[in-house]
Formats: C-alpha cells, structure tokens, sequence
C-alpha cells in the first residue's frame, strides 16, 4: 500500500470533518489512522540475510547455459514479507527460472533462486542481491542488498587449427616440436659431421665416409625444441569496427584464442598482451593451466581508448623474453609502423596478421557507387599501409574475416605459404 | 502508467463518497465504505506483486496476509462503529481523545506481539 496515500486521505478527512463540525467525516479517518499504526509497529528491522551464489559452471562457452544458483538464509527473527531480486548482469540472457523471488523466512530458514543464462564472450561480474523486507500492509518497506560473489567466464569460441608450424630464430632448450636450426637428436636430416666416440654406428653416413680413407662421418638431425612466443592483441578502440553482427575486434579475439590454443598444444610458452584501455599482461607460461590463463583474459578483454595508450610507442616490450616471437593481431593504424618496426630492431621476430577493416566494414554497409570508390581508396591507402610495414622487415599478413583463419595462420606462421 | 494509478484513483474516490455519504448524515455506510475500500486497494496491491510467482508459492504467501487483513477489517469496523457510538453518546472531542489514545494502545500491543514471537 501506499503510505502517503494513506496519510494524505486521512488528513484531507480529518480537516473537511474539521471544517464542517461533521464528526462522523472525521471518525472515517480512523481505519486509516489505524492502518498506518499497524504498518508502524509491524515494520521489519534491519533483515540480518546472509546468500551464497553458486554459478555451474563458471566457465563456459558461447552459447552454453549456465546454472546460477543462490540460497539466502534468515539469521535474524522472522520475516514476513521478503522480496529478493537478482540483476542478470548486462549481456547475459536469461533462459530459464526466476531471478525474483517473494516470500516470507522464518529465523534460520532459507530461500533459493535458481534460473538459467547464456550469453556472448565476456567477464560478468554478478552485483550483490537487492532485497526488500515490508510489513504485513506493505506500508514501510526498508530496502537493502546482500552480499553474493559471483564471476562467470564466457570464453571466446575456439577455432581448432592444425598445426602452426612457427620457425623462430631463438628456440628454448627443451624440447618440442620447432626445428631449432641446430644439429642433434631430430626426425630432419641436417647435416654431417665427424664421428665423435659414443655416436651410434647406424648414423654413420657410409656414403660419405668412403671418400675418405681414416675419417668417419654421421649424419645429423635437426633438434626440435620449444619457443617463446608473446601474443599482442590490439584492443584499442580507435582500430576497432562495429557492425551489426559484432566487432573487428570480436574476430581478433578468435584468431589470439586459436593461436595460443595452438602453440600451447605443441608445448611452446606463451604470453598474452591485450593492449588498450589498459595493458592486460598475462605471463608467459606452458600448457593447460596457461591456457586457462590466456582464455580467461581473452574473455575479459574489452576495446577501450586511453590517451596514454593511443599508439603501440607505449607498449611494454620489456616483458617478452628477448629475441622471441611476437605476433601482433592488429587492424593496425598508420601510425603503428614505427612501433612495431622498433621491436624488429630491438631484436623480436615480429609477425602482423591484421584483421582487415576495409572489407569488414565495406561488408556491413550499403552498396552505392561512392561507397565502392571510397573502398577502392582504403585499400590502395590500407596496401601501402601494409608495403612499409613489409618493407620494415616486419611480415604482415592481410586478413579478409571472410578467409578461414586457418590459412591466414599457416600463411602467416608457416614454412611454406598456402594462401 | 494509469493502470498503477487506478487502485489508488478507486481509493480517493470511494474516500470521497464516503465523506459525502456522511456529510448527508448517512449512518454506518460510509464507514463500510472506506474500510471495504481499503481492504481492497491492499488486496490489488498484493495480487499485483505476487503476479511474478507460481500457483503454489503464491497460496502460501498469500496465507498470512489474507489473515492479517481479515483481523485489520474487523479491527477497523469495530472501532470505526464503536466511535460512532462514542461520538454520539460523549461529543466529538471525547471521541477524537478516545481514537488517539485506543490506537496508540494498540499499536504497542501489536509491537509487543510481534517481538514476542520466536
């Protein structure tokens, strides 16, 4: 009920009783007299609620219903009336159950919410539950909200390539699956070399040593170790484009997800740099837990503009180990060709696949002659773009959205181009 | 927008009529009135929030404050007759010294009913 209605009509009673000396005008003002003492003396005090979220699972993929479960217990005496209202957070669609619930606790006794979600690549932060506790009349409801944590995952949607063959200068020293140009144990003939007393007689090269009469030759394999390899992701918004059915940004989060997936997969270590509103380090590491690691950032990886980070200058190189490979997926800008030149001289081999924005957006908007002019012109402006970054000594691969990232990957990454 | 407004909208008005029903001299009915009137301005409310809620859940809910509401109507009658009463057999200013003296006794009763319970 509504309290100032209530006081409001009483008033007006009582004065127009007042006014017409009518005393039965003013006794009609009674009931809501009575109405409002009972809704004072039954008004709720401070609810002592305690809830727990539990959200199954708590990393998921695109798509994928996720269970959210919170149970709110009373600690405090009776409540009579308790309303509990969850907020799905922004992006999420609830597909199943109740995120409200109306009921009354007694002390001890709880309530569960139990509903169901699914939504699109991100890190949603769950806010703390609003509850109001009123009356029996409604007439003096105290608001408030309950603490219950929660943090649910969706994790980009992973591309699975078949193995990026990555030929980086500088290898580690265990073993793996990248030729490290140096002889030793291997599946690929490298070379020969003297014999040297403990090597197995079946390397011996019989061909070779019969030319000389007291020497003896072995063959040599080309050892396969593992690379470092840091990932930048370009997240700054001014490089980004928006269409209808999602972002440029959106598809360089898939290519970053199948890389890492794919280089982890053959053991090499790798980082992650999201690089825009804020720098998003993710140290460098191996196997599963890292790929846990690198997808969960990806997931929260947002576009964002900082003036600080406006340009690649400010990028923390430092981070990556020296000399190793670095793959920039940017739509780049004109200005990004002397930062990313600069990490070539300082030492990294740095490999661009660039996102193309041209054609992206020249996907999403309608055709008229003008508009094919102007495309014409980006992408005259967007190959020359891309001729200096080459001509830098930085390799850049184009990348259309259309074209599978599989063959932008083998020919960006691989021995020999396919594309 | 109108139709969140409209048990209000009903309430005024019944609030009214009452008032005229009285100002013409018309005994009990108005008081009737405004006790059915308020009786059902609370029942929309509820009705309207327990929309969200299931057949079952909604029942239980509805149990304790359909009982409160039955004891608030007859308190509310019988103090609103028993005034009347009053009014005419003491005048009008004993009978307002009375109301505010019985309400306040009651709404400590039901304070202490209330922190009574387990």
């Amino acid at each position: 009920m509504n309290r100032n209605l209530l006081i409001t009509l009483m008033f007006v009673l009582i004065i127009l009783g007042m006014a017409t000396l009518n005393g039965n005008i003013v006794a009609l003002a009674l009931p809501f007299l009575i109405a409002l003492a009972f809704g004072f003396a039954d008004a709720p005090p401070i609810p002592q609620l305690r809830a727990v979220r539990v959200v199954t699972p708590d990393r998921a993929s695109q798509g994928q219903p996720t269970e959210v479960q919170v149970t709110v217990t009373n600690n405090g005496p009776q409540i009579v009336d308790l309303e509990i209202i969850d907020q799905v957070p922004h992006g999420l669609e609830l597909i199943e159950g109740q995120t409200q619930v109306l009921t009354s606790l007694a002390p001890g006794e709880s309530t569960e919410l139990r509903y169901l979600l699914r939504g699109n690549r991100g890190l949603y932060a769950f806010s703390p539950l609003r509850n109001v506790v009123r009356d029996r009349l409604g007439l003096f409801p105290r608001e408030g909200t309950i603490a219950a944590d929660g943090r649910l995952f969706i994790l980009p949607a992973l591309m699975r390539l078949r193995q990026v063959s990555i030929r980086p200068r500088r290898t580690r020293v265990y073993s793996g699956t990248i030729p490290a140009h140096q002889g030793g144990p291997g599946v690929e003939f490298f070379g020969v070399r003297t014999y040297q007393p403990g090597d197995p007689l079946r390397r011996v090269n019989s061909r070779v040593s019969a030319r000389y009469a007291e020497t003896f030759f072995v063959n040599e394999f080309e050892q396969e170790r593992v690379a470092d390899v840091g990932i930048i992701l370009d997240a700054r918004a001014r490089s980004d484009i928006r269409g209808p059915d999602g972002s440029l940004f959106e598809h360089g989060i898939q290519a970053a997800a199948a890389l890492a997936d794919s280089l982890l997969a053959q053991g090499n270590r790798v980082g992650l740099l999201v690089y825009g509103d804020s720098i998003d380090w993710t140290f460098p590491g191996y196997g599963k837990l890292q790929r846990e690691k690198v997808l969960r950032a990806l997931a929260a990886a947002q576009p964002g503009d900082r003036v600080a980070l406006e340009t690649l200058d400010s990028m923390p190189t430092r981070l990556f180990p020296i000399r190793s490979m670095l793959i920039v997926i940017s739509p780049l800008v004109q200005e990004d060709v002397r930062p990313l030149a600069g990490l070539r001289g300082r030492g990294y081999q740095v490999v661009v696949i660039s996102p193309d924005p041209v054609s992206f957006e020249h996907g999403v908007l309608n055709r008229t002659p003008e508009l094919a002019l102007a495309a014409r012109l980006a992408q005259i402006e967007r190959k020359l773009l891309l001729q200096r970054l080459s001509q830098s000594g930085v390799p850049t691969v184009n990348w259309p959205i259309e074209t599978p990232f599989q063959l932008v990957a083998a020919q960006a990454l691989g021995r020999v181009p396919t594309l | 927008m109108l139709q969140r407004a409209l048990p209000g909208l009903g309430l005024t008005l019944a609030v009214l009529l009452a008032a005229f029903l009285a100002l013409i001299g018309v005994p009990f009915l108005p008081m009737l009135l405004v006790v059915a009137a308020l009786a059902g301005y609370h029942v929309i409310g509820l009705r309207n929030r327990v929309a969200v809620l299931p057949a079952d859940q909604r029942r239980a809910f509805l149990r304790p404050h359909v009982r409160w509401l039955a004891i608030m109507a007859a308190c509310g009658l019988g103090v609103g007759v028993l005034s009347l009463f009053l009014r005419a057999q003491l005048g009008f200013s004993a009978l307002v010294a009375l109301s505010l003296i019985g309400v306040g006794l009651l709404a400590l009763a039901v304070r202490r009913a209330i922190t009574d319970q387990p």
